[in-house]
């Protein structure tokens, strides 16, 4: 199994004001699969995702990737972990202003011993022609697309991505998702998907759904459709 | 790979120009001007030692009452393994200004001359001015001098090295280069001077060097116990306490002192500003940050690509202040000692300590303030980051202020709690700048309230010392005795104190002085802290005799440090006929004395000496300081406020989208800088009284002799009020530019 979380319990504040946010979760995920982790605003999906990067603890439980148990790691250890086997995908695209597209996407090339090629990955996302641009000079669609290849140039294990879509239009979504999709496809990454939106599920290996910290629903998807058929 | 956030750097340093411009060129007028001086300093302290091998300076010089029978003189020489060279001088005023002039011959052997200017005198009518007392007296070559009634042609300006420093007395509190000068003329000029201005003076060259001035002390005073056995003497100053010669030399290496102390100081202010400043920068790229920690960027490498810039803007501007420090500025900085000391020439010599002081040790502090500060800052997790929560301990609500306080009070007191660290490091700037431009300001009216109080504690308007005791017949003169004293060495230099033995019901010295017991002059009581009932021990400057004094209070005298006493008391702890005295008190001039009797006439010109002095050898410093001040207020003004407007251009563009007029904005955050800037001024005020009273008794009085009040006068305080408001008005209008060019859509920007 490449991705395996046992009982993971996290909370929030302390006395009156304590709450639960994850209740005991337990999930698998196998390698290379796109995975959708569903739920409602607090269900406690980001905060997931965070454990699972590692920027956020849990109080309880574990998560082992490749069977090494991220709870074990110290801090440097836990930097290297992130640096080596993740990449991250926020809602907000967190480029750096005043780095154009080429070096934002450099910055995630950095981190790799064997990145990719910076100019193929600029192709490969339609952003060739753009590579000069400082990230104000581009559409949002634009900026999150510069962000997924921050993210995929060192090639991780694992793609972690928090409402890639949550700020962008319909259809600039659906681009993006392509990009996911053919992301997967093409470098056999694992691909975690945090969203609200149920129709991104269709596109997934496996839905997972969450609600007041719990699993709800946790199945493979054997109706899986292209991205771009995605509607909603 | 390189890291590619390192081509941020130029782009960052071109974003926030105005900010790292006014630091970059503050810093390198800063260490251009320590490195000037301590370039300067290094380089004539060089010469100025050089100059005791080079022009064969002395060991000590000594006055007699006669010339030296020829066959006395070289059994002192043969006794005490020394040579003795005559260096008589005569001491005559120049009759335009009334100021004193010592001349001497040409001397050969010790203590010969430099010539800084023109030829040497060789005719009658010729003589060498010192060139510090020339230029305080506006005097250059080819000019016309009148001494007693004698015109002369100035040929050249000489540096004498056993006058260094213009002591006309080696008991002088001060120098003074405006009213005393000393000259050389031609052996025949000499003689047709008015020989009862003679002073029959001996300059000693021990055969065998003194390895130190502990050594050169106990040979000059086994020296001076030989001597005293075989002429009178009226005179004797070994090198290591002659004022003349080392007061140039302690005072260069205080100056220095205080100069790295004020380097270091305004390195670490600069460098919590740029620390601020970054630290915001921090806050605004949050998202930024998280992204790159959450993808495995690690704290270090962050750390180091935000500290670049300050280091490397610290680095540059040390190496151009260096250049400049080493070409435009040293002559600039010697000429500050040129126009109070006169030195032989100097030559500009590389310091590898002012390296250190101005580039190593700035890099250093710049490097470890911002470490400090942003490693702190980057600690957070990368979540925190993420989540904008940029403190460690994020303050989950906001606390409440009273309704009834009105809406605008409401919203500046946001913004001051907001700014807090902001407005720290400018109360900080604000206060150090204060300091800075206090100590300029104070000295100018210090010295004229001093020259008044010793005008208004004046003893008599004219005091005789006598050589003998002598009768006159002006009524209202007054007989009394004088000794002189020294302190004991400790935390203070060693004083000189004068002692006056005061005749019962004196109709100069109005104090009840009890049997038994002394009165201390009010500068005395002061500077070493004395109190009624204390007892004070003084020691004889020749001998090893120490006399103990029991304190009954104080007297208002100025003017020196002195002690007062009854006659009969004085006699009898001096070993004196009771009916002793060497000097009157007068209001009128003793024109019934025979000139040979007085030794000296003390007027309140001369009591005045030390602030004539200090206004002229520290006219200079003061205005750079001042200026220095002054652009300190502005560069901090401008820095931090230019923060608190940047960090609030959300709030500013959401204000204006509300439909706030700049005007109105301008009232939330500017105003409310202006009050944090009025506030602190204010507040810096009780702060820099208690700074500058222990800079004065913890620190001045230890470094030197005698005593000035401690006394900033209003205006001063008033004047750096103005100076601090009127710079922050210049920062306004730049502030106001500022806030109308915030467009309304950074409203929209960077919010989640």
């Amino acid at each position: 199994m490449f991705l395996e979380m046992k009982n993971i319990r996290k909370h929030y504040g302390e006395g009156e004001n304590k709450i639960e946010v994850l209740k005991g979760i337990d999930i698998e995920i196998e390698k290379g699969e796109v995975c959708v982790l569903l739920g409602p605003s607090g269900s406690g999906k980001s905060t997931l995702l965070n454990i699972i990067g590692g920027i956020d603890e849990a109080d309880e439980g574990y998560i082992a990737i490749h069977g090494d148990k991220i709870e074990d790691m110290s801090e440097k250890q836990l930097t290297q972990y992130r640096r080596k086997h993740l990449g991250y995908v926020f809602q907000m695209y967190n480029l750096i202003p005043n780095l154009n597209i080429k070096e934002n996407v450099e910055t995630g090339a950095y981190l790799s011993d064997h990145p990719m090629d910076t100019d193929e990955i600029l192709k490969g996302l339609g952003l060739y022609e753009h590579r000069h641009k400082l990230p104000n000079q581009l559409s949002g669609g634009q900026q999150q697309r510069t962000s997924i290849g921050r993210a995929i140039i060192k090639n991780p294990d694992l793609l972690l991505c928090d409402e890639p879509t949550g700020a962008l239009d319909y259809n600039t979504s659906r681009e993006i998702l392509k990009l996911i999709e053919q992301i997967n496809q093409t470098y056999g990454n694992t691909i975690i998907i945090v969203t609200h939106n149920d129709a991104i599920k269709n596109m997934a290996d496996r839905v997972i759904t969450l609600r007041d910290g719990q699993v709800r629903k946790n199945y493979k998807n054997e109706h899986k459709i292209s991205a771009n058929d995605l509607e909603w | 790979m390189k890291n590619p956030l390192r081509k941020r750097l130029p782009r960052e340093l071109k974003e926030d120009f105005g900010k790292y411009l006014v630091i970059f060129l503050f810093m390198v007028l800063l260490i251009s001007l320590v490195s000037g001086f301590l370039v300067a300093d290094n380089s004539i302290m060089d010469a100025y030692q050089k100059g005791f091998d080079q022009y064969n300076v002395e060991y000590g010089n000594l006055s007699t009452k006669n010339a030296i029978a020829s066959k006395d003189r070289k059994a002192i020489e043969k006794e005490n393994k020394l040579i003795l060279y005559e260096q008589n001088y005569y001491e005559l005023k120049e009759s335009k200004k009334n100021a004193t002039i010592r001349i001497y011959g040409m001397r050969k052997k010790v203590n010969t001359l430099c010539l800084m200017s023109g030829t040497y005198p060789k005719k009658d009518n010729e003589i060498a001015l010192d060139r510090v007392y020339a230029k305080n007296n506006n005097y250059k070559n080819n000019d016309t001098i009148r001494i007693a009634g004698k015109n002369y042609t100035i040929t050249g300006m000489v540096a004498l090295p056993d006058y260094s420093c213009l002591f006309s007395d080696n008991a002088d509190m001060m120098f003074d280069s405006v009213n005393f000068g000393v000259a050389v003329m031609t052996e025949k000029a000499l003689t047709q001077l008015d020989q009862n201005k003679l002073t029959y003076n001996y300059a000693w060259y021990y055969q065998k060097e003194p390895k130190d001035d502990a050594a050169q002390k106990k040979m000059s005073d086994r020296f001076l116990e030989k001597l005293t056995k075989k002429v009178i003497v009226t005179s004797y100053v070994p090198r290591y306490a002659n004022k003349a010669i080392n007061f140039t030399g302690d005072d260069m290496g205080g100056d220095k002192a205080m100069f790295i102390l004020f380097d270091y100081i305004v390195i670490v202010i600069l460098a919590f500003v740029f620390a601020i400043t970054t630290s915001n920068t921090i806050a605004k790229e949050a998202g930024v940050i998280g992204t790159l920690r959450a993808s495995g960027y690690t704290k270090g490498e962050l750390l180091r690509h935000y500290m670049v810039n300050p280091v490397l803007v610290t680095l540059i501007a040390a190496v151009i202040g260096n250049i400049l420090g080493y070409t435009a500025l040293v002559d600039m900085m010697a000429g500050m000692y040129y126009n109070s000391y006169s030195l032989p020439t100097y030559h500009t010599l590389w310091n590898a300590e002012a390296f250190i002081d101005t580039t190593v040790i700035p890099v250093i502090l710049m490097f470890l303030i911002n470490f400090m500060v942003l490693s702190s800052k980057l600690k957070i997790s990368p979540l925190q980051f993420l989540q904008r929560e940029i403190t460690k301990k994020p303050r989950k609500k906001a606390f409440r202020l009273n309704t009834k306080i009105p809406f605008m009070h409401r919203f500046r007191l946001r913004v001051v709690f907001q700014n807090v660290s902001n407005y720290i490091t400018l109360f900080i700037g604000i206060f150090f700048a204060a300091v800075i431009v206090i100590f300029s300001l104070m000295f100018g009216p210090l010295l004229d309230d001093y020259s008044t109080m010793v005008g208004k504690s004046v003893i008599a308007k004219y005091q005789y010392a006598l050589k003998a005791p002598v009768t006159t017949k002006v009524k209202d003169a007054e007989k009394y005795c004088a000794e002189s004293l020294k302190t004991l060495p400790g935390k203070y230099m060693e004083d000189e104190i004068t002692i006056y033995g005061v005749q019962k019901n004196s109709n100069y010295i109005k104090a009840d002085i009890p049997a038994g017991e002394v009165l201390v002059s009010n500068g005395y009581w002061e500077k070493f802290g004395v109190k009624t009932g204390d007892k004070i021990t003084l020691k004889d400057p020749y001998s090893k005799k120490k006399y103990t004094f029991k304190v009954a209070g104080y007297y208002t005298y100025d003017a020196v440090l002195a002690v007062f006493m009854n006659t009969d008391d004085f006699c009898d702890t001096f070993d004196k006929e009771k009916d002793y005295y060497n000097g009157y008190f007068s209001k009128k001039k003793l024109k019934d004395i025979p000139k040979e009797y007085v030794a000296s006439v003390i007027t309140v010109k001369d009591l005045r000496k030390v602030s004539t002095q200090l206004k002229v050898s520290m006219g200079n410093y003061m205005e750079l300081l001042q200026y220095f001040g002054v652009i300190m207020f502005i560069l901090l003004m401008y820095l931090l406020s230019k923060q608190i407007i940047e960090k609030n251009s959300n709030s500013i563009a959401l204000t204006k989208i509300l439909g706030y007029t700049n005007g109105e904005i301008g009232g939330l955050y500017i105003i409310t800088t202006f009050i944090v800037v009025a506030l602190s001024l204010l507040l810096t005020i009780p702060l820099v009284d208690q700074i500058m009273k222990w800079m004065f008794t913890g620190y001045l009085y230890t470094q030197m002799t005698g005593y000035i009040p401690y006394i900033v006068s209003d205006s001063c305080y008033v004047k750096m009020l103005i100076m601090g408001i009127f710079s922050y008005l210049v920062v306004c209008l730049i502030q106001i530019i500022k806030i109308q060019k915030i467009p309304k859509s950074d409203a929209l920007k960077n919010l989640e």
